[in-house]
């Protein structure tokens, strides 16, 4: 099996992703305004928001991958679920550290229960569990299938998370990338130019991790 | 009446069953062998809908068994190695929702004379928790004996058994073949096999080498 | 069918009276520690009554629903219900509805001492919290029966089930303690109606989650 990086189109993307990182960060310290009342502080949004995006959206291809593993019995598809679920999970971790460090100066405390950052870390805590789940043995066929029913009802359960969270406490500040559309358009563009920068870096990390599950697959088949 | 084609199965990234494949037609007894971990456990369950292969297909009467229609199992009946059946009822209640899970239920006094013929009318009202080994034997014959079957697959039956318990299922199976009825039965003894069964398979390192 | 199977449930239980005695005496140590770990007022207590009651719910029903996927590992009794031609979605219903009786006894006879060993007063309207806590707990079976039943063959499964659960049971779990503190406080059905549609929302999407899936869930 070829190395990754061999093949021309993924060293592309990684030189691609590589350039688009660096260029991102330097817009985002360097030639994004600075809010008044917020200062650099809110500059982590253009990390945290990304972040949150990738790992919801990792966990979306889990849910996705799960049905078609469930439909079509390829193993690829269960591959691809924990690819996406451990990028997704990374990314998890990274909102919800990056979230405190943006709210202490905001809203002078580390946490609120505020219905983003409260599906985020329950979403986390679940995927502890599966991973957990994953790594305590059994028939690693059956384990797959029932990884696959596990990331199917966490992404489901995800709405009913986010709504009940809302309801809980309307009071409580909700984040603001609410207020994102409504900002000048060098907040604006600058945050969408983030954005799409960590997706491609998704996909590089998600076609990455699966060529080294195939790899760890190989190299353990019994022939 | 039984047609069993390129079955793969792994199990822990170990290949167990390598493109198994055989038919078995109506009345026919069939001896399944091998070394221990060859595979044949794996396929009575694979059969049985307990356990789904990687690929293959498997036809019974016809209709896919594979499928996820439970109403094509209704002919088949698997007994695995363990007693299958609940520790803390008793013989004649497991007996009850078995039959009960096969659309066929039989009125007490059937189930007691069967449970008679086998030799667990004492212990019929007991939890099977206290049952021996060859008891629970028994009562799985007990259960072969009261449901209405086209299709058995019995995984070791003679296991546990007493000289009369064997001398049990050799009257069982004389009676089966008599009513013409299929057969798959996972056995050890070389010996037991030849007087039993119509056909032998061996399985191999997940393959088919006698047949 | 769905009769016989949820026959044989209540048999067991009846033989072997695990689940609901385990679930009621965890329940009572869980009020003891709550009244002995929580040095405060009445007036203060009384605000925390609801959460700590669902608090314990889930405790116990963590244990009671292990209890009830365990016997089936015993002697392999599951595979009687698996190569039988039983729609697996059926044994999840099955146990859904056990699961639901089960608890719901437990949480008739717990009620009483968990208000009175607390010292808190008994609610207005113990009907109207009594009906919406069998509610709940339909919805909470629910999702506790289908993580039950995948991690039913794991090791560690007792460990793997409030792991998994509890994250999913997290919007059950505001849901209900707002539903009993408005029952409680006597607000009208206006005021948490939001909530009594959630709960409703997840026996609906649960159920059918469960139905569907399960068959995937219990092969082995």
């Amino acid at each position: 099996m070829k190395l990754f990086f061999q093949n021309k189109k993924n060293l592309i993307l990684l030189i691609i992703v590589s350039i688009l990182f660096i260029v991102n960060l330097i817009n985002i310290i360097f030639f994004t305004p600075m809010i008044a009342d917020q200062h650099w502080a809110q500059k982590i949004f253009y990390v945290h928001v990304p972040s949150a995006w990738v790992g919801f959206l990792g966990y979306f291809i889990v849910m996705i991958s799960g049905f078609m593993l469930l439909i079509k019995n390829d193993i690829k598809w269960d591959d691809t679920a924990l690819a996406a679920a451990e990028i997704g999970t990374f990314f998890m971790a990274l909102v919800l550290i990056t979230g405190p460090i943006w709210a202490k100066p905001i809203w002078g405390t580390t946490w609120i229960w505020e219905p983003r950052l409260t599906t985020t870390l329950i979403l986390f805590l679940y995927y502890m569990g599966y991973f957990m789940f994953r790594s305590f043995g059994g028939n690693i066929e059956r384990i797959r299938r029932q990884a696959a029913v596990l990331g199917i009802i966490a992404f489901i359960n995800v709405p009913i998370i986010f709504l009940s969270v809302q309801f809980w406490d309307p009071e409580i500040q909700s984040h603001p990338q609410v207020e994102m559309a409504n900002q000048p358009p060098e907040i604006l563009y600058s945050f969408l130019f983030s954005l799409s920068v960590f997706t491609i870096m998704f996909i590089l990390m998600l076609k990455y991790k699966v060529h080294l599950i195939n790899l760890k697959n190989l190299s353990n088949k019994n022939v | 009446m039984l047609s069993v084609d390129r079955i793969y199965k792994t199990f822990n990234r170990f290949n167990i069953l390598n493109g198994i494949s055989f038919s078995q037609q109506e009345g026919e007894i069939l001896a399944l062998m091998g070394k221990n971990g060859s595979g044949k456990t794996t396929l009575l369950r694979i059969i049985a809908r307990i356990m789904k292969p990687d690929s293959g297909s498997i036809l019974f009467q016809g209709n896919e068994l594979l499928s996820n229609n439970s109403l094509f199992r209704k002919n088949l009946l698997y007994l695995g190695h363990d007693p299958g059946m609940y520790s803390y009822l008793s013989a004649k209640e497991n007996l009850r929702f078995a039959l009960s899970f096969r659309y066929k239920s039989q009125p007490i006094t059937k189930i007691q004379k069967v449970l008679d013929r086998f030799e667990l009318s004492g212990f019929s009202s007991e939890p099977i928790s206290v049952f021996s080994k060859g008891m629970l034997q028994r009562l799985k014959l007990a259960y072969v004996e009261l449901s209405s079957w086209d299709l058995l697959l019995f995984d070791e039956p003679f296991t546990g058994l007493d000289k009369n318990g064997i001398d049990l299922v050799g009257q069982l199976i004389k009676k089966w073949r008599d009513k013409n009825k299929t057969v798959i039965m996972v056995l050890h003894n070389e010996h037991r096999a030849k007087q039993i069964a119509d056909k032998k398979l061996l399985i191999d390192s997940g393959k088919i080498i006698l047949d | 069918m769905l009769f016989s199977l949820i026959k044989k449930e209540l048999m067991m239980e009846f033989r072997s009276k695990q689940i609901i005695l385990s679930m009621l005496f965890f329940g009572l140590a869980i009020i003891l520690i709550f009244a002995l770990s929580s040095n405060v007022s009445r007036v203060i207590l009384s605000n925390y009554a609801p959460g700590m009651f669902w608090l314990m719910n889930l405790f116990i029903i963590v244990l009671g629903v292990h209890r009830s996927f365990a016997y089936e590992k015993d002697f392999d009794a599951f595979s009687i219900l698996i190569s039988n031609p039983i729609d697996r979605g059926l044994i999840f219903v099955a146990k859904w509805v056990s699961g639901f009786l089960f608890i719901s006894v437990t949480q008739f006879v717990i009620f009483v001492p968990f208000f009175k060993l607390l010292l808190l007063e008994f609610p207005e309207n113990t009907l109207l919290f009594l009906s919406t806590t069998l509610f709940i707990n339909i919805a909470i079976m629910a999702v506790a029966n289908l993580i039950s039943g995948i991690v039913l063959r794991s090791k560690f499964s007792e460990i793997l089930l409030p792991l998994l659960l509890f994250p999913l049971l997290s919007p059950i779990a505001i849901a209900a303690t707002k539903i009993s503190k408005s029952v409680i406080s006597l607000q009208p059905f206006a005021m948490w109606n939001e909530w009594f549609l959630i709960i409703a929302s997840i026996i609906v999407i649960f159920g059918l989650a469960g139905y569907a899936l399960f068959d995937y869930v219990v092969e082995e």
